[in-house]
């Protein structure tokens, strides 16, 4: 696994990333925050993120084609939806499409951390089936 | 935790399936006899009052004000905390309209055909003949339709109540494994894992359903909400002496485990309908 997390936070409230990202980076995470939704999805066609941490109610791009666009570029990625609007079919259609946690807004940024650390835990046990795989 | 809940009609084998899927999916299987006997131990209360708050027929007045219906809001508490607690199928019909915004709740309903479940009468009661296992049928199933009306203001046979709705036909052992075998691989699919807004939602129910449970005596038509350990109370019509008694009231739901904030709303009775949806 890398040394540090590259994690992708996209929320069209300036505030959320003002605020995760500091929090985030102090853990030791290596964060990119972007208010516009476009932007990241050229992101995600560039690079392979870790964990991408995405809003679902934004302007001209929702979540769930942040989530899309994160499954086809790398299904290693683990994309954790935050949402002031959750409810049952949302839930459903975002984990169906790969998501691994949703979280309803408003949460503790423990509540955060702690997603992302199980998320980078899925991550190592995945790349330790991969590499064991490939050493077969 | 994951969660399956099976509604079976009476005489349709529900306890086969849902002990056929828990060994397949490796849940714990419990049925209303595990729910009576832990609401029994847990609220000191004997456990046949509570057995015949679920056959109950309903009566035309109000029937939320009667005692046997008092005794529903702590076995949907003890089942809740329960489905918190493990991976669990439950077979039966508490609670299953209030846990329709858990997403990693699966709710599913078995239908079995009038053939099969007369003869299943016939074998299992010693009935004379098919006519009265019809008649004992088309009465259970009228019973228990009229009972999640009064209590959920639902019909547990709307099929708009459940994720997977499956006709398992003349319930031969062929049938029967067929169906287990498709709840279990409906059961599998990524959307009804469990997430932290899910597991938050079934915490929420869990909470709400405690309080219910533990001033039922007090508030019978109280209306409880919780969100994150805050709790949102629609008390209706209360009298004016008991007024002057909310702030007691509020203290002794702060007491409760998982309580950090309390806000009471006291409305005319009306209201208690509206904030049901009703």
């Amino acid at each position: 696994m890398k040394d540090t997390l590259k994690i992708l936070l996209v929320d069209d409230e300036k505030i959320v990333g003002d605020r995760l990202k500091p929090a985030l980076v102090k853990v030791g995470y290596s964060v990119e925050a972007l208010v516009d939704p476009q932007k990241a999805l050229r992101r995600i066609a560039e690079n392979e993120f870790d964990i991408i941490v995405t809003d679902i109610m934004m302007e001209e791009v929702d979540g769930i084609q942040i989530l899309e666009a994160a499954m086809k570029k790398s299904h290693r990625t683990r994309v954790i939806v935050i949402t002031g609007y959750a409810n049952v079919n949302l839930a459903r259609e975002a984990m169906d499409k790969g998501a691994f946690d949703i979280i309803e807004k408003p949460f503790q940024l423990g509540d955060l951390r702690n997603v992302i650390a199980n998320a980078a835990k899925a991550l190592d046990i995945n790349e330790e089936i991969n590499h064991e795989s490939s050493s077969i | 935790m994951s969660v399956i809940t099976l509604t079976t009609d009476a005489y349709s084998r529900g306890n086969r399936l849902a002990e056929g899927i828990a060994e397949k999916m490796g849940y714990r299987c419990i049925g209303d006899d595990v729910v009576i006997a832990a609401a029994a131990k847990a609220y000191e209360i004997d456990k046949g009052k509570l057995e015949q708050s679920l056959r109950a027929s309903t009566s035309f007045f109000n029937p939320l004000s009667s005692r046997k219906y008092r005794l529903i809001p702590l076995l949907e508490a003890v089942l809740v905390e329960q489905m918190c607690q493990q991976d669990l199928i439950y077979q039966g019909f508490i609670a299953v309209s209030r846990i329709q915004e858990v997403s990693h709740a699966i709710k599913v309903r078995v239908i079995a055909s009038a053939e099969s479940r007369m003869r299943e009468v016939i074998q299992k009661e010693r009935s004379s003949g098919m006519v009265e296992a019809k008649d004992r049928i088309f009465k259970l199933d009228k019973e228990r339709q009229r009972w999640s009306r009064a209590i959920y203001g639902t019909d547990i046979s709307d099929p708009a109540l459940y994720d997977l709705v499956v006709n398992i036909g003349s319930m031969e052992d062929e049938d029967v494994k067929d169906v287990i075998e498709t709840i279990v691989i409906t059961a599998r699919q990524k959307k009804f894992e469990p997430m932290t807004y899910s597991v938050n939602c079934l915490k929420n129910i869990a909470l709400s359903c405690r309080i219910k449970a533990a001033f039922i005596d007090s508030y019978p038509k109280m209306v409880v909400r919780s969100d994150k350990g805050t709790v949102y109370l629609l008390v209706p019509a209360l009298r004016r002496k008991n007024q002057k008694n909310i702030l007691a009231f509020k203290n002794k739901i702060m007491e409760l485990e998982g309580v950090e904030h309390v806000e009471v709303y006291v409305k005319k009775e009306i209201f208690d309908d509206i904030a049901r949806g009703n």
